[in-house]
């Protein structure tokens, strides 16, 4: 029925068809390879998780009891030992200490704003470096805990950035 | 017979391969896309609002429980002054972190010693209002 030249004819298109077919794969193999290298340039922001760290750290103190005066969470009892006697306790600075990741660089301050003052310039009072804030560099991240402490309200803000 | 064959046959090899790549590519696009939560994920729940009116909500209602004192001797309009002076406080700290806060129509009822009032919350383009209850103890 076929001749010798039209079963090679037919055995050729057969191969280009199947080289067609395994180019389409290998274009496709290749194609993926290269977009997983496009994507990974979007890593997690570290300010993001900062902004997260900040946020827990906070909550996590305004949701604890005090030991030393349980009807006050932890820190309102802090607040409330800034407030009236001008302490900042060491469990307060090493507990932000832990909160903060160690393995990349990173430094906060901490500081309270009183909305019940009248005189806007010492509305807002530092609280922990205690003289003297420390320079923020880059972005800064800023998360808040609203906080009664003598039936006056008090926004605590932590601000915190990497180096 | 043989060559119409040996078409259909190479027809369903080119078939086979573009079946088989818009499977990969699709598969490729997905696993992106499942890689991609964790980014997305954290970058949402960093922004997001519904922590911030959580926690604007719980500190509401306890220093309006802080400052009405016996409430069922307090008049319905001592309630309202003192919502409205902590709407105030609250509205004031919110605009410090570019939050617009503001809470409306309280209504006092008497035999739950409950206030419910509207809340708006608006961050950019993130906005969140809704009804909130409050228990007066």
């Amino acid at each position: 029925m076929f001749n010798d030249t039209e079963r090679n004819n037919y055995a050729q298109i057969h191969v280009i068809d199947a080289i067609t077919a395994v180019s389409i794969i290998v274009l496709v193999l290749i194609f993926i390879q290269t977009l997983p290298q496009t994507q990974s340039v979007i890593n997690p922001n570290t300010n993001n998780q900062l902004k997260i760290l900040a946020d827990d750290a906070l909550r996590i103190l305004d949701s604890q009891k005090s030991s030393e005066e349980p009807t006050l969470t932890k820190l309102e009892y802090y607040l409330y030992n800034h407030v009236i006697y001008n302490i900042t306790s060491h469990d307060l600075t090493n507990y932000l200490n832990n909160s903060l990741p160690a393995a990349i660089s990173v430094s906060y301050n901490l500081w309270y704003y009183n909305v019940s003052c009248d005189n806007a310039s010492n509305a807002t009072v530092l609280w922990f470096p205690k003289h003297k804030p420390r320079s923020p560099y880059g972005t800064v991240v800023r998360s808040h805990r609203i906080v009664l402490v003598n039936n006056r309200v008090y926004d605590v803000i932590l601000e915190v950035w990497s180096l | 017979m043989f060559q119409s064959s040996r078409s259909s046959s190479g027809a369903m090899l080119i078939l086979m391969a573009l079946i088989m790549a818009f499977s990969i590519i699709t598969a490729a696009a997905l696993a992106i896309s499942i890689n991609n939560i964790n980014i997305k994920t954290l970058s949402e729940r960093s922004r997001s609002l519904v922590k911030e009116l959580d926690m604007v909500e719980s500190k509401f209602e306890e220093t309006l429980n802080a400052r009405i004192i016996n409430p069922e001797f307090s008049s319905e309009e001592a309630i309202y002054k003192t919502f409205k002076e902590v709407v105030e406080n609250f509205s004031k700290i919110e605009l410090t972190h570019g939050i617009f806060f503001n809470a409306t129509n309280p209504e006092y009822n008497e035999t739950l010693a409950s206030l419910t009032f509207d809340v708006v919350i608006v961050q950019k383009n993130t906005k969140i209002s809704g009804k909130v209850t409050v228990t007066i103890t």
